[in-house]
């Protein structure tokens, strides 16, 4: 009998999530949103901390951008790494054991992350940006357990360029990986698939009409579609499209990450105009991005499912690198 | 040609040209604005700039010239991610500019403009370059739409453009190129406009000083030279506030500080971020610190608190040592070392161990320089000069400054300099200056300047000296000494600095002694078409001043001629062509007229023949009235009068019109009664 193959070097993940996705898609404003929509939901705990002076700073001039000088933030030039990690003091979530019984403690978690932003130029495998950022990225991909992959319906309803975004650097990553894991067909990052710009018309109505929003009870009463409805949602967009490719996304998604491992959330980084007068999101007037030169943000920043993607990846990263 | 305007001359009509240029002042003098008190000497400087006109020659206004490939790197509307828009056609192609431009991206930055330098390496049959890269939103003065034919915004964004200088390293190490110069001549009047592939020739300004950064900045930059002989990124923290063009500055201070050749494998940037992965860039600036262990951090302004000598790497600390204690001579002797060398631990050593150039003194350069021009060797001028810069960099002692201006003179440094690049010239002028003089430049610096230069200094000099603010007297004299400067921009100036025509004229009539003649002609001259051009009643001024009588006898003592051209030149001004006899007396009746033979040949020359006796009568009488006459004048006035019974006669046909026609009147009368009388006696003996 023969011996079985050598299993060789095992690849080695770390905290790393790498943002994936076409320029304009909207990573580097998911990045300076991530510690709004912790301070705009205190309730959840989580706060956001730099873990190096460069990330703490980087973190601050995000902020500062978006909320004094109603801006998005200056798109990425380079490959960008952000070394953040997200902390909470999780109420009672211990339960410790005693002679007379058990007591519960509060628990310290923090999940480092670490974010990698590159121009969504250097994704693109035809019009190839930089060699040296494209083998740089898949690298870092490579080694990171988590991938956070943005989808803008807008830009696939104008462009349709999702899929040759990806394909090149999903072929390249499998083919990079693939000899380190043999026996599994799949690679074994976590995918947190973002469809952004939930705050646009089109991709608001798209989701009205498909009947997959349900809205917050809270003040400001906002919009959103659900995590288990979310992938339905995707793949409706998917079928309304313009672009004969972006029926292929899901299943090359699907035929290179595991299945269970990936998931879906609808989320916009600057949220709903809320009117300050009413307190509450207007059916009638919503639009918080204004177009223009350049564009603007219209009024306060409210996030969705910005914290639930990097919350979901951090946890599972976190138990995958330890 | 300068627009200078002569002295009136003769057979002009009387003042005319003057007036003309009263007319054509722009601000007439306020009545009484231009009196003396608050300058009381030549020392006050001037501290506007003055226009210079075309050059003198062509050679003297070609400057150094490189030849430059380029690309703009950004977005348009046909494909809004970033890429080449548009480049030359030349050794580097598109994708070379691509890998370049990506390759040393700096990453975010808070603000434009900011600038990038790196390498390109030989390859393919293509020599190796270097590159400025300059990241700016819009061209400066373009329309803010489409600057430049650039998109302002595309997608919503503000657009971050990349214009990409590329030129030849052999050309950079000939001439000694610093990065700062070469984006002062590409920064503007290159816009990179589409249609255009052909490389550029680039224009180098002129006469750059050596050593612009300050003192302390210049010892951050020692360390930070050393540091980067240890190979590892050196990031520099808190310029925050600093202009980028300043910061660009200390990087070619630091590079100035290592061996030329260095700069074939360096790059630096004057902002990168520090979240940026994986930065391509030896030297850099940022806001705070990056998440790696290679980079070594240096704060602004803190030099003192780098301790090199903790570094593992011994290459860096035995460097500093030998920076500290080399001297400026052999530090200036680095940017000799032209061969390329790379950031490898076998070449810097090698370059350590023996390959650094020994000291040079102050004394040594300029006996270096004057043989190097006899030579006309620009390369070896060119080097000289900057080892000169170098040394300059630090403060001069009083007593240096008097040995520097022997070995000037001696040496003949000042002297136009044949064969000798003219921006070359121009440095090498500019550090001999500030080696040797002080500031306010004064009447016996130039004129110690002049003997360096064994005659007039060239225009390349004299615009130096414009340059330096010097005392009044010097700034005029090298400013009419030779084209270039008009006359009215001369004029402009001097008002701007309230230094008044009649402030001038009496400067020079109390150091008319001292004045060398050479440039007494330059300052009567000039002050005279000054007071002419625009003072506000010149005609006034010059009789009040006794028609400058006495300024020229003691301009020109030894030269007639020249004393009557221009007093002739004056009163025809005042008078114009031809005085009358009224005006004959005025002139000679002036209180503060200094009456010479000159005066008299002068008016002589503008009157009528039949005035001629009279103005010879009337010049000796008022010398002898005033007590200023000689034994010749008393004999004269002694036959003057025998002529006229009474040398106060001499009034009797120059008085005023009234009392003459009185006198006439009663000889008429007089006549007429005798006649009557006459004329009754006889028709009284008929009866």
């Amino acid at each position: 009998m023969a011996p079985p193959p050598h299993p060789g070097p095992r690849p080695q993940f770390g905290p790393g999530i790498t943002l994936l996705g076409a320029r304009q898609t909207g990573k580097t404003t998911f990045l300076a949103a991530l510690q709004l929509a912790l301070l705009r939901r205190p309730a959840l705990g989580w706060a956001l901390r730099g873990e190096s002076e460069a990330s703490a700073k980087a973190l601050t001039d995000f902020v500062i951008q978006m909320t004094d000088k109603h801006i998005f933030p200056d798109p990425s030039t380079q490959i960008e790494e952000y070394k953040w990690s997200l902390e909470a003091d999780l109420p009672r979530a211990i339960k410790e054991w005693h002679w007379w019984g058990f007591r519960r403690r509060d628990q310290y978690i923090r999940i480092p992350i670490e974010l990698v932003d590159a121009p969504g130029e250097a994704f693109d495998s035809e019009n190839t940006y930089s060699q040296e950022s494209f083998t740089q990225l898949v690298g870092n991909m490579a080694q990171s357990a988590g991938i956070v992959l943005f989808l803008d319906p807008i830009r696939e309803f104008e462009r349709g360029d999702a899929f040759r975004h990806m394909f090149g650097v999903l072929t390249q990553l499998k083919t990079q990986l693939q000899p380190l894991l043999p026996g599994h067909s799949r690679l074994p990052h976590y995918v947190a698939v973002c469809i952004t710009k939930f705050d646009e018309i089109p991709v608001f109505e798209a989701a009205d009409k498909l009947r997959v929003t349900e809205f917050d009870p809270e003040p400001p009463e906002l919009p959103q579609v659900p995590e288990h409805l979310a992938r339905e949602f995707f793949t409706r967009l998917v079928n309304i499209s313009r672009s004969d490719t972006a029926g292929l996304v899901l299943p090359m998604l699907e035929q290179t990450f595991r299945k269970e491992r990936i998931k879906f959330f609808i989320t916009s980084a600057i949220g709903f105009y809320v009117a300050p007068e009413m307190g509450v999101f207007d059916p009638d007037d919503y639009q918080n991005h204004i177009p223009g030169d350049p564009d603007h943000i219209r009024g306060g920043i409210y996030p969705i499912n910005i914290i639930e993607p990097v919350v979901w990846l951090g946890r599972n990263v976190a138990r995958t690198a330890r | 040609m300068s627009g200078r305007s002569e002295v009136p001359s003769a057979g002009s009509p009387a003042g005319e040209p003057a007036r003309e240029r009263v007319q054509d002042a722009t601000a007439p003098l306020v009545p009484g604005s231009g009196g003396l008190p608050g300058r009381p000497d030549g020392g006050e400087t001037i501290k506007l700039a003055l226009l210079t006109g075309e050059a003198e020659s062509a050679d003297e206004a070609s400057p150094q010239k490189v030849t430059a490939e380029w690309a703009l790197w950004g977005k348009d509307e046909r494909q809004t991610g970033f890429h080449v828009l548009r480049c030359s056609k030349g050794a580097l192609a598109a994708d070379d500019f691509r890998h370049v431009i990506t390759r040393y991206a700096p990453g975010v930055k808070t603000d434009l403009p900011q600038y990038t330098v790196c390498w390109i390496p030989p390859a393919r049959g293509r020599p190796a370059y270097l590159a400025v890269g300059i990241h700016e939103h819009e061209l400066p003065d373009a329309d803010p739409q489409t600057p430049g034919g650039r998109l302002k915004h595309v997608d919503g964004r503000v657009v971050e453009y990349v214009r990409l200088f590329c030129v030849r390293y052999s050309d950079v190490a000939e001439l000694g190129v610093s990065y700062s110069e070469l984006v002062r001549a590409v920064e503007r009047g290159h816009p990179l406009e589409s249609g255009d592939t052909d490389p550029i020739t680039v224009e180098l300004p002129a006469g750059t000083e050596v050593g612009a950064v300050e003192g302390g900045a210049w010892y951050l930059a020692m360390k930070v030279a050393a540091l980067l002989l240890t190979r590892r990124p050196v990031c520099v923290l808190g310029a925050d506030l600093v202009r980028a063009a300043d910061r660009l500055a200390f990087i070619d201070e630091v590079l100035s500080l290592l061996p030329f050749g260095m700069r074939a494998t360096f790059s630096a940037s004057t902002w990168a971020s520090s979240t940026a992965q994986d930065l391509k860039l030896r030297l850099f600036f940022a806001n705070a610190r990056r998440d790696d262990d290679r980079t070594t951090y240096v704060s602004w302004g803190q030099s003192a608190a780098i301790d090199i000598h903790r570094e593992r790497d011994q290459a860096g600390g035995m460097y500093l040592d030998w920076l500290q204690t080399a001297g400026r001579g052999a530090i200036a002797g680095l940017s000799n070392l032209t061969s390329p060398v790379r950031f490898d631990k076998a070449e810097i050593a090698g370059i350590i161990g023996g390959g650094l150039p020994a000291d040079r003194s102050v004394a040594d350069t300029l006996g270096d320089l004057a043989r190097s021009l006899r030579n006309r060797d620009q390369r070896a001028v060119s080097e000289q000069t900057k080892r000169l810069g170098r040394f300059l960099a630090a403060p001069q002692q009083p007593g240096d400054r008097a040995i520097y201006r022997s070995l000037i003179a001696k040496y003949g440094l000042f002297a136009h300099h044949e064969g000798i690049h003219p921006s070359t010239k121009r440095s090498l002028y500019s550090l001999l200056l500030k080696s040797a003089y002080g500031d306010p430049l004064s009447y016996a610096d130039y004129c110690g300047i002049e003997d360096a230069a064994a005659g007039q200094p060239g225009r390349t000099l004299r615009h130096l000296l414009l340059e330096r603010h010097p005392a009044v007297l010097p700034y005029v004299i090298a400013a009419t000494a030779g084209q270039g400067v008009d006359d009215r921009a001369l004029m402009d100036v001097l008002e701007l600095e309230a230094w008044w025509p009649q402030n001038l004229l009496h400067l020079l009539d109390r150091e008319i002694d001292v004045i060398r003649p050479g440039h007494r002609k330059l300052l009567f001259d000039f002050g005279l078409r000054y007071l002419i051009g625009r003072s506000g009643d010149p005609r006034r001024e010059l009789a009040a001043a006794g028609y400058l009588t006495g300024v020229l006898a003691r301009a020109f003592p030894d030269d007639l001629r020249e004393q009557q051209t221009r007093l002739e030149a004056v009163l025809r001004f005042v008078y114009g062509n031809q005085l009358s006899r009224g005006q004959i007396i005025e002139v000679f009746e002036q209180p503060s007229i200094l009456l010479s033979p000159v005066v008299a040949h002068a008016v002589e020359k503008l009157s009528t023949h039949k005035d001629r006796q009279f103005i010879a009568d009337k010049a000796v009488y008022e010398r002898v009235s005033r007590g200023q006459g000689s034994r010749e004048d008393a004999a004269m006035l002694v036959r003057v009068g025998r002529r006229h019974r009474d040398p106060r006669l001499s009034r009797w046909y120059s008085g005023p019109l009234i009392p003459r026609l009185g006198r006439i009147l009663l000889a008429v009368g007089l006549s007429v009664i005798v006649v009557a009388v006459l004329v009754t006696w006889v028709i009284l003996l008929r009866r």
